[in-house]
């Protein structure tokens, strides 16, 4: 084409050329933010003045219900926390929750994905139903638990009676309380988990195991030195999601037991103590946003933690 | 060594089919254990007050359909079922437009920052919506948006996995369809509405489920944020009515079944989408 065009023309052409491809590549590389504006809008809203603000509040004495100026008092809340018995304990009651809860999801999800792809029929419908709590809603799920856990009138109690064991008052005694909560947990959440190792598993070769089995290797010899190392980076994930759903869980106990967590306070997490800081009839809320960092910090801490393990796994499979 | 595996796999080698009845059974007892409280739900609320309160469970219903009529009558739920309705819909439009938007731009353009401020989003995964709970309900008050709808939409209308899934999508998509559509004068614009989203349908409706059962299942936001009837969806309506009266369990279990059965159906429905989902999620991220 350039070729038929006189001299002159193609190089004002040329000259022209840079600045209007400039100017076009511009406006399609400008064009991309115009894409992001709404998400960075509504997610700079809800998300991260919200992530900003929470760590200013916290050096204030903030209430809700009085109107104009706050108090500013640095670093009181936390000082006061120090010193709160009520929010050693909760803390206290989090790292339970999350030492007890996360374990037992992890092994139970990856033994029932495994048994799941162990040969077995009809892995569809198993792993419907194995996930359907998941997607059910909180409150009428909790009912239904509640009324199970019923001292006089529940299930469980029932069941029991039918074994001649003596009854055990789940949400109302202080020793079962939690316990009782990560039994519900446990049962809403698993679905998910055992989901994500499906898919895990899924990634890795059959041929792997069949080489593994004409060598002579058992089932455990499998599990142990192919499909646990290179499953690796899916646990971690999986790992990762639920440390941090675990160390936030409060609606549960919310529902179950009420906005102090039961008798003794026994269930009562930090996400519920910051929550029953913040909204009351005598709102805390500085205090309350105090304790928000803090978990904001210990959640954080723990996911960077995870991360960076997941990372130094990362490259040590992608050595093979 | 050699003997230490022989009596392992010697251990190990019990016979083939009552391995497989094993496996069975503790996958039956782990679905029936899970399926097992959303039976209940149905079972207690269609039981009879005095079965309800029999010191042996029944474990199969007396079809007492009158707790249904009982408990519907008790509270406005059309009006929640309607609210319930109408915020999840507009959260999934909202949601869908922005996702397929941002999945877009990270998908098939080159901008500075473009890693960074797709890394900005994935890390909101790492900041509980707990801990932002006292800041984000001041800014919602502040902007008068306490006991309306908008409060209980557009704090919803982005998607963190909607936009990671369609990002998937739009990678995998051929940089030749586009060349193509571009010789044919396509913008960017008209490619993404044309032939990039009707492409991303599959994507589009997995989004679309996992919004819409995140917000008809949303509780204590809703319940933070609305004080009125007229604006509760069903979750905190079902909340409220619960807490008020403890001595009617058959009629309580009618209303958690009621409220409950339009998830299960949408569940039963779209399953294969809802776990195709997760796993997409997993095995890329």
């Amino acid at each position: 084409m350039e070729q038929n065009v006189p001299l002159s023309v193609a190089g004002m052409a040329k000259e022209r050329r840079p600045f209007v491809w400039r100017l076009r590549k511009w406006v399609s590389t400008g064009q991309a933010y115009l894409y992001l504006l709404p998400v960075f809008v509504i997610l700079g809203l809800f998300a991260y003045a919200p992530s900003a603000f929470v760590f200013y509040m916290s050096l204030f004495k903030w209430n809700f219900l009085v109107h104009g100026n706050q108090p500013f008092i640095g670093l009181a809340n936390y000082d006061f926390l120090l010193h709160d018995p009520n929010f050693w304990q909760a803390l206290q009651v989090t790292l339970f929750y999350v030492a007890i809860s996360v374990p037992i999801q992890l092994f139970f999800s990856l033994f029932l994905a495994l048994l799941l792809l162990s040969g077995i029929r009809a892995k569809a419908f198993w792993r419907l139903a194995i996930f359907s709590p998941f997607i059910m809603p909180l409150v009428s799920t909790t009912f239904i638990w509640f009324w199970m856990f019923d001292y006089y009138h529940g299930l469980f109690n029932g069941i029991l009676h039918l074994f001649h064991l003596p009854p055990v008052n789940w949400l109302g005694d202080p020793r079962w309380t939690l316990i009782s909560i990560i039994f519900y947990t446990t049962w809403k959440s698993a679905g998910f988990n055992i989901v994500m190792f499906l898919a895990g598993l899924g990634n890795i070769s059959p041929a792997l195991a069949e080489a593994a089995r004409v060598d002579g290797a058992n089932t455990w010899q499998v599990f142990r030195y192919i499909t646990w190392p290179l499953l690796k980076p899916i646990t971690l994930v999986v790992l990762l999601l639920s440390t941090i759903e675990a160390f936030k869980m409060f609606q549960p106990v919310f529902l179950f037991v009420g906005p102090i967590g039961g008798p003794l306070n026994a269930a009562r997490t930090l996400g519920l103590y910051l929550f029953s800081q913040a909204f009351s009839n005598n709102p805390h809320d500085g205090l309350g946003a105090a304790i928000s960092v803090i978990l904001f910090l210990l959640v954080f801490t723990i996911s960077v933690a995870q991360l960076s393990l997941t990372q130094r796994n990362l490259a040590v499979t992608h050595q093979y | 060594m050699a003997t230490k595996l022989t009596t392992r796999s010697r251990l190990a080698y019990r016979p083939r089919w009552l391995r497989m009845v094993l496996r069975y059974l503790v996958v039956g007892v782990a679905s029936l254990f899970a399926i097992f409280p959303l039976y209940w739900i149905f079972v207690s609320s269609l039981l009879t007050t005095h079965s309800a309160f029999d010191s042996v469970p029944h474990f199969l219903p007396d079809w007492d359909w009158s707790n249904y009529a009982r408990a519907w009558s008790l509270a406005p739920w059309m009006q929640y079922f309607a609210n319930s309705v109408f915020i999840a819909s507009c959260t999934v439009v909202l949601a869908l437009v922005t996702s397929l938007l941002a999945g877009y731009a990270f998908g098939t353009m080159k901008f500075p920052g473009r890693n960074i401020l797709f890394l900005a989003i994935l890390g909101l995964i790492m900041i509980p919506a707990e801990a932002t709970l006292i800041p984000s309900y001041l800014i919602v008050s502040t902007l008068g948006w306490i006991d309306t709808y908008q409060a209980q939409i557009i704090p919803f209308a982005v998607s963190i996995s909607g936009i990671f899934l369609l990002r998937q999508f739009f990678l995998s998509l051929p940089p030749s369809l586009w060349e193509a559509a571009q010789l044919d004068g396509c913008t960017r614009f008209g490619y993404l509405m044309r032939i990039a989203a009707p492409l991303a349908r599959p994507a589009l409706t997995v989004v679309a489920l996992q919004v819409f059962i995140g917000s008809w299942n949303a509780f204590l936001w809703p319940y933070l944020v609305t004080s009125s009837d007229a604006l509760r969806p069903v979750e905190v309506g079902l909340q409220a009515f619960l807490t008020a009266d403890g001595t009617d369990p058959t009629g309580l279990a009618a209303a958690a079944a009621f409220t409950t059965l339009p998830v299960l159906v949408i569940f039963l429905v779209a399953q294969r989408q809802f776990i195709e989902g997760i796993s997409a999620g997993s095995t890329r991220g």
